[in-house]
């Protein structure tokens, strides 16, 4: 079977303390948890429960206002003990309830009655998806709501691509969860086809996971959607839309296929996607992936969405020594934590710790951008640029002494998508994706 | 749909290279293999050479780092690598003084001029040979002596194949012998002799030719700790190769295809061109192509020099000609290859 693969650029990364995706453990459940109010780009839900209340396990307690909010619901049932506020590393402040747990759980282990969602109209669907405050469950987290409703097919045919794609091995959580939640994951895909109005089904599947190719498709067989898969490259960041859309016009026209418009949703958002629809339950708990240098036994775990981050490495082992670093998100492309006190969150596909230097020699996976140094135009950037920029002339032009931020320049700068790969391989350390990024941040 | 995948605050948290300062260290260490190779049979003059383009050249730097009041990047470890490399393009018998006045204009005119590491688009060891090849052509010309490593009308018989035996050594003999009756036996080739002695010669010459062994030794290394794109010396080592094979036998009276590759390569300073001169991502092209179109364009010129010009080192003659032209083509390659909107 043809692989396909993006053009120019990007990285093969290995990372060995990663966690195994061979299977996952379910994590304990927390006595207290932190439930912020705020996705991570989003804006903050307002909250509908008080200190004092008590919740029920997925109960609302924030509700969204509009586009980039979404609702929050509770994850255990307790009492909201506090409220707590803190300053993320993004620069903003998030807010949280803190619920001490209490009482029954009304849906944990309780065998639950399925509701027919075939009868349901796509904006019957969409509607619920709102209701259980769904979002993308990692990258932005931006509700799946406002994705719906910013989504305007042309005339022609839509595809619903079941984004499958492990360009890192951070992504161990993605690639457990497919294999244990897979008739959920292809039933979620064809629940957000509907909601999208698409006519196919299209597993984008990385050229390892070949078998888990075969086997949604021998599952997309009861839904009445034409099913395909399309086998990708792992190079990262093959897994962004970018990269993934040029694959998949590839594909197309490889094929002679007419797939017109991509409705593109990743694994654990279309799990979501099935539990909110079809059992009427928002997202209560994520599959996280904790690992990194500085951890003992890293592994795949199911979390309870606000959960202390701290209490999850806890899971794990705890530290080897003391962290240098410790971060949400891949290696490749996350972002610091401010405390440990900080809470899995929808988004958090993986959570990591890295010892001092890394523990790994300079130069290996594992290591910490060190202190910068002049650039010395060796050019990696531009080799491994997916979108085929020239990220060390941007950044001298934006960073420079000159400032020279120009129409063409701010032009180009809004070409990049942020995949990090310029700075992940800059020999003299520099940030030349951060400042390019917000660059391109300021322009909007 | 447009949309940013990253959110706020989201940036690598790793960073995988090697760094700047690793790179500087270890091409010195790779080019210092070669002076300890070369001093072996010179009573340490070639040892003597590379102090002094260290010490002078870490001393110009450091002085003109104080006068303009900035930070001095000594442990960049780019003056280091830069001395080093002037030393092994320099004959191991140069005088020192013109060895430090090389040094100390490779910081101070080359690089510090031009505003430091990575805004100069010559290679400052490159131009820094270039400044006491031609400042001092006599002493650069005594030192060198009568060197049998040099390619000149006085000694056509190293630009044919197979001839470069006369006069072998007995460590030549003996290495030959085996590897014929080994390796060489199993496709039915012989390695006729005095190739063995290219790599541990003894005669004048430019450091970087009498430390033949080790400096493919560190060719090795930096190619694969991707300290540089492998790719880039070895299409230069093909192009020029071919040429030599097919044109360089032609100006000492040979025909077609009567070149001495081994010799071409081994010798003329052609591998520290290959791997620390023309495969310089710092002072070429910009794009892929930019870069293998110099990387060939510099192998051919290079060629020309040494073969058809008068200059036995011809190879650094071609890459600093190449280097002159970097800011035309990157600028050629800026708008061809990066201005352009792209889509999706």
């Amino acid at each position: 079977m043809k692989v396909y693969s993006f053009p120019r650029g990007g990285i093969s990364f290995e990372d060995p303390t990663a966690p195994s995706a061979a299977e996952s453990r379910t994590a304990f459940l927390p006595g207290l948890s932190v439930i912020p109010l705020m996705q991570y780009s989003g804006v903050r839900a307002a909250p509908v429960v008080s200190v004092g209340d008590f919740v029920k396990e997925g109960m609302l307690v924030g509700r969204g206002r509009g586009p980039g909010q979404a609702n929050v619901h509770a994850t255990v049932p307790g009492r909201v003990v506090k409220t707590v506020s803190w300053k993320t590393s993004g620069g903003y402040t998030n807010e949280a309830l803190v619920i001490r747990l209490e009482g029954a759980f009304e849906k944990l282990g309780k065998k639950e009655k399925p509701f027919s969602w075939r009868n349901m109209s796509p904006a019957d669907i969409r509607r619920s998806i709102g209701e259980y405050g769904l979002v993308e469950m990692e990258g932005a987290g931006r509700p799946l709501e406002d994705i719906f409703a910013a989504f305007q097919p042309g005339s022609g045919p839509l595809t619903m691509v079941i984004r499958c794609v492990f360009d890192d091995p951070w992504l161990a959580a993605d690639r457990v969860l497919c294999r244990e939640r897979l008739k959920e994951v292809v039933e979620g895909g064809a629940i957000a086809a509907r909601a999208a109005k698409a006519s196919r089904l299209l597993f984008a599947v990385s050229r390892q996971e070949a078998a888990l190719g075969e086997a949604f498709l021998l599952e997309a067989r009861n839904w009445a959607l034409p099913a395909s898969v399309v086998l990708t490259g792992s190079r990262y960041p093959q897994r962004n839309r970018r990269e993934l859309e040029l694959v998949l016009r590839n594909y197309e026209k490889k094929e002679g296929l007419s797939l017109g418009d991509f409705f593109i949703l990743g694994p654990a958002s279309l799990t979501a996607v099935y539990d909110a629809v079809k059992f009427q339950k928002p997202v209560l708990d994520r599959y996280v992936a904790v690992g990194g240098s500085a951890v003992k036994n890293p592994q795949v775990l199911k979390v309870r969405i606000g959960s202390r981050i701290g209490d999850v490495f806890e899971e794990c082992g705890g530290f080897i020594g003391k962290p240098e670093k410790i971060a949400i998100g891949s290696p490749l492309l996350g972002w610091s934590l401010a405390d440990l006190y900080e809470p899995v969150v929808k988004t958090s596909f993986a959570v990591f710790a890295l010892r001092e230097n890394g523990g790994k020699p300079d130069g290996q996976p594992g290591g910490k951008p060190g202190r910068e140094h002049r650039c010395i135009g060796c050019g990696e950037c531009r080799t491994v640029c997916p979108v085929g920029l020239d990220p060390e002339d941007l950044y001298k032009r934006i960073g420079g002494a000159g400032n020279r931020k120009g129409p063409s320049t701010l032009r180009r700068v809004a070409e990049c998508h942020g995949c990090g790969c310029c700075e992940l391989i800059c020999p003299s350390m520099l940030p030349l994706s951060s400042v390019i990024s917000n660059a391109a941040r300021e322009k909007h | 749909m447009r949309e940013k995948d990253a959110p706020l605050g989201q940036k690598p948290q790793i960073n995988l290279a090697r760094s700047t300062p690793g790179r500087m260290w270890l091409i010195s260490a790779c080019a210092f293999l070669v002076i300890i190779q070369s001093s072996l049979g010179d009573s340490f003059s070639s040892l003597g050479i590379a102090l002094v383009t260290v010490l002078s050249a870490t001393l110009t730097e450091a002085l003109l780092c104080y006068h303009s009041r900035k930070s001095i990047p000594l442990k960049d470890g780019s003056a280091v690598a830069s001395a080093l490399i002037l030393a092994i393009l320099l004959p191991n018998h140069i005088p020192p003084l013109y060895a430090a006045a090389g040094a100390a204009f490779a910081m101070g005119i080359i690089k510090f001029s031009f505003g430091g590491l990575g805004s100069n688009w010559l290679n400052p060891a490159a131009g820094a040979w270039l400044f006491v090849r031609f400042s001092w052509p006599e002493a650069f010309r005594m030192a060198l002596g009568n060197s049998p490593l040099i390619l000149s009308p006085d000694n056509p018989a190293l630009a044919f194949s197979y001839s470069t035996g006369t006069g072998s050594s007995a460590v030549d003999g003996l290495v030959r012998s085996i590897l014929n009756g080994s390796i060489f036996s199993l496709t039915r080739a012989e390695l006729p002799g005095g190739y063995i002695d290219l790599f541990i010669s003894s005669a004048g010459g430019i450091i970087a030719d009498r430390g033949l062994g080790l400096l493919l030794l560190g060719t090795v290394i930096i190619s694969a700790t991707q300290v540089n794109r492998a790719w880039a010396p070895a299409l230069y080592l093909g192009v020029y190769g071919a040429l030599v094979r097919i044109f360089g036998a032609l100006p000492f009276g040979g025909e077609l295809g009567e070149g001495d590759i081994l010799f071409g390569i081994f010798s003329g300073g052609t591998l520290a061109a290959a791997f620390l001169l023309s495969g310089d991502p710092a002072t070429g092209a910009k794009s892929t192509t930019g870069f293998l179109l110099t990387i060939a364009a510099a192998a051919f010129t290079g060629f020309i020099f040494r073969y058809f010009g008068a200059e036995p080192y011809g190879v650094i003659l071609a890459v600093l000609l190449l280097n002159t032209l970097v800011p035309l083509i990157r600028d050629i390659e800026s708008g061809f290859f990066y201005e352009k909107q792209r889509s999706p």
